[in-house]
């Protein structure tokens, strides 16, 4: 039977170039089958070498098991992988001079402020192993496209999100007489309540990542549109985005004390296991080092996915992507490696204690590794339902994300809660937010 | 012969005590600045995790037992040794190309006459102001150009852009204050130029050079910048590098572990600084007189 279908691929009336991209597609097709049957490289990348450049974890024992990992697969594959962590902050500049130098790390890592829009130009084309990971595992979620594609292409991968629940003290809630919170405007109020008796909340009115994520989550809530579905025109001029800012304010005055304005992204884990704050927006790794640093304020911490505004319901979440330098000395290992951990996304959650959220709608089955038996997490199985990523709705376009990385919404909530006019504030960035845009239209 | 001591004034006693607790009183605020973060540092580095969470307690002593784990973590789960021998090296290396050639532009431009020398000095020092945050991507094509990323070599090659321009300025002003007739009168006895600067200028000199020294010493400990950019195998890394790159994990701070790191480079350097403290204000008042 084979041969005759061959026979009927093979016809006469096939010219030279299709029968070279048919055969071409074909060998390639059961290379990567075969290898992945064999779950071996191909051998083209045994006795290379891979550097792999990636943040350091929020949960360090996931750390600790992707060297492990990575070890293990250069072993079996006959690769030498060595994999350097840095702080997530630090990555940039990281980029920013390997990108100068041409040379570097084959494999890297964008997280929190995602430079694919930045370096696609420079940034190896990964349709392939993106879209053959899709039709594997039941297809992206819709937001995964966001962060990894520009202009239809794919030019990094995603691996897995942050989310960014509210974690809440029922025992400080209960004395208040409040139970789980559903709404922002319960947040404000118990926030309001158990300040009077020395339990603030907190969210960063700086310039780290949680402030940014955070506020959209807000903004999201109240139904802020950053652009319209198709990411070109800007939207955030809005009545919505202005009751957001009034919401900010009345949080910030009503339940913060003025040490917020000074926070980075670890400030609010430290106010959480310091035993202070009534509650937090932040990921579950906020969660998990509090069960060491304070197991008894650990016990009463629960975990809400999100809380509802005037808008709906809507969580941040915040994207990890692996992209290959075009530079790169081993394409086809950073694609094999890429390849293969996405294999072992079950193995990489249970490592990560339920931290990293899959963008492959197959992964979302319940029971989800960790947060399945964990009752207080367990509520984050649905969360791909609820997520946002910046820019929304619109993709994460290069403006919206030099959107992102110049702080503009974050201080907009500063401003306002510092006393400025919502007015006056509206004005300053809404204009600072059409300046990047006009910049990257004409560009 | 018997000497006869003759008591001060009471008054005089209690006007001198009175001076002196004047001056203490005065430099107490300035001490307690200066001292209050190594004091932070050293309790921070030996108390244990939970204690540092307890908001309700007195954070400048313990209330659990005091703990060496964070020095032990240091040495135990990280590169730490590494990185400090890394980090002497770096310094050494820096501090040795740096006195080679600001010493020898730092007296062509203050002593040689040479037409346009002052303007000169000034365009030096002005490389020094421009940011490491605009350099350090030309630089990236140097270190790669060079095949020395990701070994502590690039930081001998980059660190001496910025430590040499402000040296030479630094000697420039030092070795103006010298005076002429000195090294004049060493070229009667015989010395050429070069041997007055060796026999004569440098030995007048050696507060300015030991200023130098430990600018290009202290500068080359401090860079975070440079080391993140080109720099990122761990057991290359020098301290600032290592500690922050390798004690942050996201959201998470290894404080105890952090403050240790700090504080074993920190304090033996503040101890070797002091040693040279009236040599270094020589030098910097030496240089800035002229």
């Amino acid at each position: 039977m084979s041969h005759g279908r061959s026979v009927e691929t093979l016809s006469p009336t096939l010219d030279r170039r299709s029968f070279l991209k048919t055969t071409g597609v074909a060998v390639a097709g059961a290379t990567l089958g075969d290898m992945l049957a064999a779950r071996q490289a191909p051998a083209q990348t045994k006795g290379t070498n891979l550097r792999i450049l990636v943040w350091s974890h929020y949960v360090p024992a996931y750390d600790v098991w992707f060297d492990k990992f990575t070890k293990e697969w250069g072993e079996k594959n006959g690769v030498k992988v060595r994999v350097d962590h840095i702080p997530h902050l630090e990555l940039p500049a990281r980029y920013a001079a390997e990108f100068a130098a041409g040379a570097g790390h084959d494999l890297i890592y964008f997280v929190g402020q995602i430079l694919t829009g930045q370096y696609y130009r420079n940034l190896v084309d990964l349709s392939d192993v993106a879209e053959g990971l899709g039709k594997k595992y039941g297809g992206w979620l819709e937001s995964s496209k966001s962060a990894a594609q520009v202009g239809g292409a794919w030019y990094a991968v995603p691996d897995f999100f942050i989310s960014i629940p509210v974690l809440w003290r029922k025992d400080l809630f209960q004395t208040v007489g409040m139970g789980e919170p559903k709404t922002w405007d319960d947040l404000r109020k118990t926030a309001g309540q158990l300040k009077a008796k020395g339990h603030p909340t907190g969210m960063q009115f700086s310039h780290c990542n949680d402030a940014n994520h955070n506020w959209r989550a807000l903004m999201y809530c109240y139904g802020v549109k950053e652009t319209d579905p198709s990411g070109q025109n800007i939207a955030i001029d809005s009545k919505e985005m202005r009751e957001a800012l009034k919401m900010g304010k009345a949080l910030y005055d009503e339940g913060m004390t003025p040490e917020v304005f000074s926070w980075d992204d670890a400030s609010d884990n430290r106010f959480l296991a310091s035993g202070v704050a009534s509650w937090i927006h932040d990921a579950i790794s906020a969660f998990h080092s509090t069960r060491i640093t304070n197991p008894k304020v650990f016990e009463q911490t629960f975990v809400v996915p999100e809380v509802a505004g005037p808008g709906g319901k809507w969580n941040v979440g915040e994207p990890n992507v692996w992209a290959v330098w075009k530079f790169s000395k081993n394409v086809a290992g950073a694609k094999e490696f890429i390849q293969h951990i996405a294999d072992n996304q079950k193995e990489a959650m249970e490592a990560s204690l339920g931290y990293n959220m899959p963008f492959l709608k197959d992964q979302y089955k319940k029971p989800m590794p960790y947060l399945g038996k964990d009752a207080k997490l367990s509520a984050l199985q649905d969360q791909e339902k609820i997520t946002a990523f910046l820019g929304f709705p619109g993709p994460m376009t290069p403006p919206a994300q030099e959107v992102v990385t110049t702080f503009i919404v974050p201080d907009m909530f500063t401003k306002v809660a510092r006393g400025a006019s919502i007015e006056d504030t509206m004005k300053w960035g809404v204009g600072e937010i059409r300046r990047i845009y006009a910049k990257h239209k004409a560009s | 012969m018997a000497t006869l001591v003759v008591p001060a004034p009471r008054s005089q006693r209690h006007k001198e005590l009175r001076r002196h607790l004047l001056v203490y009183a005065g430099l107490t605020p300035f001490l307690v600045i200066a001292v209050f973060p190594i004091f932070w540092m050293a309790i921070t580095a030996i108390k244990q995790d939970a204690d540092l969470y307890l908001v309700d307690a007195v954070p400048f002593w313990f209330r659990q037992a005091p703990t060496w784990k964070n020095f032990d973590f240091l040495f135990h789960n990280t590169s730490y040794g590494a990185w400090i021998v890394n980090t002497m090296l770096i310094s050494f290396w820096v501090s040795a190309i740096t006195i080679l050639t600001a010493v020898p532009a730092g007296y062509a431009l203050a002593r040689l006459r040479l037409p346009f020398a002052e303007n000169l000095g000034i365009g030096i020092f002005m490389t020094y102001l421009v940011p490491a945050i605009i350099l350090f991507i030309p630089l990236a094509r140097v270190v790669s150009t060079l095949d020395l990323q990701d070994s502590w070599w690039a930081l001998v090659v980059v660190y001496p852009t910025f430590t040499i321009p402000f040296c030479t300025w630094l000697l420039m002003g030092f070795f103006k204050t010298v005076p002429f007739e000195i090294e004049e009168a060493a070229m009667v006895d015989g010395c050429g130029q070069f041997g007055a600067l060796l026999r004569v200028v440098l030995p007048v000199s050696w507060p300015g050079i030991i200023t130098a020294i430990i600018f290009s010493f202290t500068l080359s400990m401090q860079d975070f910048l440079y080391s993140l950019a080109f720099v990122s195998i761990s057991e290359e890394k020098p301290v600032p590098l290592g500690v922050a790159t390798e004690l942050i994990r996201g959201d998470i701070y290894f404080w105890g572990s952090l403050m240790a790191g700090a504080l074993l480079v920190g304090v033996p350097v503040a101890i070797v600084y002091n040693l040279f403290l009236d040599k270094f204000i020589t030098g910097i008042t030496g240089a800035a007189i002229k």
